[in-house]
């Protein structure tokens, strides 16, 4: 052992920099996978502890409207598997938005409730640095969840309004306490604003209760559904969710930073494997004089393997303990993003058995692979060895001849040293290709996830027009579209129904879907089926990905609505990735006409004209239109002549009126002295209006930030690896070849011009691994795409990267091989 | 006649784990446009280090290597390079030829280092392979798959493709057999009858006749010079006799 441990350490020596730099790539690999694994298993986690540190319920079962829930209740509890049964209200709303304290609106689907169903829910305790009395003083108080208060920048006193449609409330902060994660966030309010809320919310009413540890869910779901069946309830396929369904919501990005970091160490993983069976390759052929006298001294040919083998293991073992110890930053790091990426701790601590299992992994990969191909040795007995092999014989025809050639001798030259070591340069083809790969992949996607829109744009599910109107209820949608698509700011608009305006009732499935209508979906731009296709005919629609996995429904099957009180079937035609609402149907306007013959569309999604700003469209509109109901609002009535202060409070309480109350028209008659000032809402066209690429990048902030982090350090370290790849490639090119480029310095060839040899040599595999890499890149975009929707791929920024790529290559050979320089033509010839 | 390549104080040392050992000490020698040099000299002596400090090859540590009027030593490597490839032509013993590529292009190497390839240049190489006795057939062939003889006279073909000033060789029959010896060393005589200065390096007395100068080395300096008329110009035996004599004389 002491031997070849002695041989081993000897080798590791004369690569010196070779050997640091594949210890890096090991140590690399080993930060990424033994910080990833563990900062997975703590991910894991923050779901049960979070359960288990506020009590929040285990299961919920959703009631219809008509189900009587104190009946429903009972026959819950008969079953011994339910602990803690209660019924639990509150209001919900999937297409509310939040304007913070900023100013900034953006989505903010959100849950409202009374403290006395969140103690309910699970074990409630405000944190709060005001008084009771403060609290009891506060007009329309709301308790915010802990994970919010950093997002939302919020601390107690501060106020933010939530909108949903025309309507908007105005909150003050009147403290925070710890919650569970339930679908959105959940807000608690006091009584009198619960009332209100529920003019505008949709009321929900649960059963809350606790399995009991070891049942199963799905059995008391059924049990309890065959059971109140039997009493007349109607409780057919009512929806009954857990921890399991909210938590695969929790995990989305956490899942997605946790995969991109493993499959880049993953990536460096193949690369080292690759690098480590040509490096051992290139030593054998280089000191193969070196063997044969080894094997003449009586040293066996499996002792040399093991010599190679125990080189790699102890590069490895550095690499490795360097890992190990750099890993725990790398946990940290994750750590921290999950935090903020959730809002809720994550408890952490150290992982030595996972750390261990990476550590002997990697450790068993290199070293098993380093030995069989150092097993080759066995194909050169001493007296083979002495003559350098076979392989170094050439024979045959000679490739890309000098005679005649034309144009540069270097690339000539170049081609011809490519041509000689084909073997190595297919080896040199798959690690620049698996590097390559993860560069073009990671630009693709932060070239479309990077600032966000374009991820938002195609898995929203969603049409992402620049300003969303909606108009009063006595407006002609076709002159309005007419009137509107004239003006030199616009270039189309769609009417619509989204953002929550019709739910339907799916009775079959005892769930409600928001409902997305569009005469023509061709016209839109920004949904894309991920499956099948668009509704055409009445009698058609398409669903989320969401609805088509929790209700089992795919193209072709038929999903039964109900609104108001009739009943209509449809074919589902496509499936569409939805970020928002993701309980979405699509239908077509005549297909909305089958379930309501008096739907007329009262929202109108606006797409500007190239060059026209939000701002300009909006002034143009209120020249054209006149304000807003939301807007006249928010007018100061404290200026002016006595009547036009009186016109503007007039304006103020139509607007609430409007907003709030879902009044459709409101006339007044104010007399003051002997004038009367009068008024009406038939002034008022527009109803509300609102920035929806504004909203949607304030809600996609997070998202899109950790995306962009993420892939820009995913593009940094894959060329980090391409570098070091080449310059280690570089290096045991030049070892191999020394005596071959002394000859040619010795003839006056010039390290420059060596140099540009040597780069110009590996190009042809850096093409070819370009362009399979990116071969590689598309195809999983494409399966991504498959996934998330459309996304869109821009050739020539793509074809661009590939250059630039190849050009980085280049540059990285080129400077690997300025090793030349510091040898002297004399060293390299006698060597 | 005037020098082509002299020499001032020039001196080169090695360094090996601290310990300086000094292969040529402060030495002044003046190489004659179409002088036949012989370096001569026991093992250790400083021939080759010499040979290769001249041609550029290798830095000297001290001292001036002027070429003309033009002081290469203090070139940079790449410098040096393209001055090789100018002015210099290359003979070794163990031959280096490029193990990858074909005897044509292996000449074809060394002269597109300094030429544009052009269909002048290929028919220059296939005259001298044809002149030098290396038959169209050898052309494709690896240096492999020839003899060392075969082997050496294409390394004179690639020295002198590019018609240098000075062709320098380095013991360029010692892994000869002495047939193949006197063919190459004939190549070198007829070289010099054309007027081609060349400096060459060697132990062996009969490779020393073929020039008309010898220099003696001890201990990295010269002791000793001794100047004869080319060879073919006098009597053979008489040569012999007298560069033996120089030679017993400088204690060879």
């Amino acid at each position: 052992m002491y031997k070849i441990m002695r041989l081993a350490l000897a080798n590791i020596r004369r690569h010196k920099s070779e050997s640091i730099l594949l210890g890096i790539l090991i140590m690399l690999c080993m930060a990424l996978l033994g910080g990833a694994i563990p900062a997975e298993k703590s991910a894991n986690r923050i779901f049960p502890e979070l359960w288990e540190r506020t009590g929040f319920c285990k299961a919920l079962i959703a009631l219809k409207d008509e189900v009587d829930p104190e009946l429903a209740l009972e026959v819950l509890k008969e079953d011994d598997c339910v602990e803690d049964g209660q019924i639990l209200h509150y209001l919900h709303g999937p297409s509310a938005r939040i304007l913070d304290k900023n100013g900034d609106e953006s989505l903010f689907p959100c849950t409202f409730i009374d403290v006395e169903n969140e103690e309910i829910f699970e074990d409630f305790a405000l944190q709060t640095k005001l008084t009771d009395q403060q609290i009891a003083d506060l007009e329309h108080p709301i308790i915010v969840p802990l994970n919010e208060k950093k997002r939302l920048e919020l601390t107690e006193g501060d106020s933010f309004s939530v909108i949903d449609g025309a309507k908007r409330f105005t909150f003050t902060v009147a403290g925070f306490y710890e919650s569970g994660y339930f679908y959105d966030t959940k807000f608690i309010v006091s009584d009198g604003d619960m009332a209100m809320l529920k003019n505008v919310f949709e009321r929900f009413t649960d059963l809350a209760f606790d399995p009991k540890d070891g049942a199963d869910l799905t059995d008391i779901s059924k049990k309890w559904e065959e059971r109140a069946s039997a009493l007349g309830l109607d409780v057919e396929s009512a929806a009954c969710i857990g921890m399991d369904d909210w938590s695969s919501n929790f995990y989305i990005e956490i899942f997605y930073v946790l995969k991109i970091t493993e499959v880049l160490a993953l990536i460096i993983l193949i690369a080292i494997v690759i690098v480590i069976g040509f490096r051992v390759v290139t030593d054998i052929k280089e000191q193969i004089v070196q063997i044969g006298v080894l094997e003449a001294l009586g040293y066996r040919s499996g002792e040399i393997a093991l010599a190679y083998a125990a080189e790699y293991f102890l590069i490895t073992l550095a690499g490795c303990i360097f890992g190990a110890l750099l890993s725990m930053g790398v946990f940290s790091v994750l750590i921290r993003i999950f935090e903020g990426l959730k809002g809720y701790p994550v408890s952490h601590s150290a992982d030595p058995l996972s750390l261990g299992i990476v550590f002997a992994a990697i450790l068993l990969v290199v070293t098993l692979l380093a030995w069989i191909k150092a097993r080759s040795v066995r194909k050169y007995p001493p007296v083979l060895a002495f003559r350098k092999g076979i392989g170094d014989h050439h024979f045959g025809k000679s490739r890309f001849p000098l005679r005649n050639a034309k144009g540069s001798v270097h690339l000539r030259l170049a081609l011809k040293g490519f041509s000689s070591h084909i073997r190595q340069n297919i080896a040199l083809t798959l690690v620049t290709g698996v590097t390559v790969t993860a560069v073009v992949l990671s630009f693709i996607l932060y070239s479309f996830m990077g600032n966000g829109l374009d991820l938002a744009f195609s898995i929203a599910g969603c049409e992402m027009a620049d300003a969303s109107v909606t108009v009063m209820p006595e407006t002609d949608p076709e002159d309005f579209v007419r009137d509107v698509e004239a003006l030199p700011e616009v270039r189309k608009v769609l009417p619509a129904s989204s953002m929550g305006a019709i739910f339907l009732d799916a009775y079959e499935l005892n769930d409600s879907f928001m409902a997305n209508v569009y005469a023509d979906y061709s016209q839109t731009e920004n949904i894309h089926p991920i499956k099948g296709r668009f509704p055409e005919h009445d009698n058609e629609l398409m669903i989320t990905k969401a609805v088509s996995t929790a209700s089992d429904l795919d193209i072709g099957d038929t999903l039964r609505l109900e609104y108001g009180s009739i009943r209509r079937e449809y074919i589902v035609t496509g499936v569409v990735t939805a970020l928002f609402n993701s309980n979405s149907v699509y239908l077509t306007e005549e297909g909305m006409k089958q379930l309501d013959p008096f739907y007329t569309p009262t929202e109108f999604q606006i797409f500007k004209s190239e060059g026209t700003t939000y701002k300009e469209l909006k002034e143009t509109l209120d020249s054209r239109y006149g304000k807003s109901a939301g807007d006249l609002g928010q007018t100061d009535s404290s200026q002016g002549s006595c009547e036009e202060r009186i016109r503007k409070r007039a304006d103020q309480v139509i607007s609430a009126m409007l907003e709030q109350s879902g009044a459709t028209h409101v006339e007044y008659s104010i007399q003051v002295g002997d004038q009367v000032i009068g008024g009406s809402s038939s002034s008022i066209r527009i109803r509300s209006s609102f920035d929806m690429i504004q909203l949607l990048t304030s809600y996609m902030e997070q998202l899109c930030q950790t995306v962009s982090i993420t892939t820009r350090l995913f593009m940094v370290i894959s060329a980090a690896v391409v570098m070091m790849i080449l310059s280690m490639l570089m290096s045991g090119e030049i070892r191999r070849r020394r005596r071959e480029l002394g000859i040619m310095k010795g003839m006056g060839y010039t390290s420059k011009e060596l140099m540009l040899q040597l780069a110009l040599q590996i190009m042809p595999a850096v093409i070819m691994a370009t362009f399979l890499g990116t071969a590689v890149s598309l195809l999983g975009v494409k399966l991504i795409a498959g996934f998330v929707g459309n996304i869109p791929i821009s050739v020539p920024s793509v074809l661009a990267l590939d250059l630039a790529v190849i050009a980085f290559c280049f540059g990285c050979a080129y400077l690997g091989a300025r090793k030349i320089k510091k040898i002297s033509v004399y060293e390299l010839m006698t060597e | 006649m005037k020098a082509i390549l002299h020499t001032e104080k020039l001196c080169k040392s090695f360094s090996n784990s601290g310990l300086q050992q000094h292969v040529i000490k402060n030495l002044d020698l003046e190489i004659m446009e179409g002088d036949f040099t012989v370096i001569m000299g026991s093992s250790g002596s400083g021939k080759s280090t010499l040979l290769y400090a001249l041609s550029g090859m290798d830095k000297p540590t001290l001292g001036k290597v002027f070429f003309g009027e033009e002081d290469i030593s203090s070139y940079s490597n790449d410098q040096l390079a393209i001055f090789r490839r100018k002015h210099c032509g290359f003979v070794f013993q163990s031959i280096y030829l490029l193990e990858n590529m074909d005897v044509f292009d292996n000449v074809m190497t060394g002269a597109l280092a300094v030429q544009k390839n052009s269909p002048e240049l290929a028919k220059r190489a296939e005259e001298l392979l044809e002149k030098v006795g290396i038959r169209k057939e050898l052309w494709k062939k690896f240096p492999n798959q020839l003899s060392g003889g075969e082997c050496q006279r294409v390394g004179i073909v690639r020295a002198i493709i590019n018609e240098p000033e000075l062709l320098f060789a380095d013991e360029p029959t010692g892994s000869l057999n002495s047939a193949s010896g006197r063919d190459v060393l004939d190549i070198f005589t007829e070289l010099h009858e054309k007027g081609q200065s060349i400096v060459m390096v060697t132990h062996d007395l009969r490779t020393a006749l073929r020039g008309n100068r010898v220099v003696f080395l001890r201990d990295g300096n010269i002791v000793g010079e001794h100047k004869m008329l080319p060879f073919g110009s006098d009597d053979e035996k008489k040569r012999r006799e007298s560069l033996q004599s120089f030679l017993d004389e400088m204690g060879w």
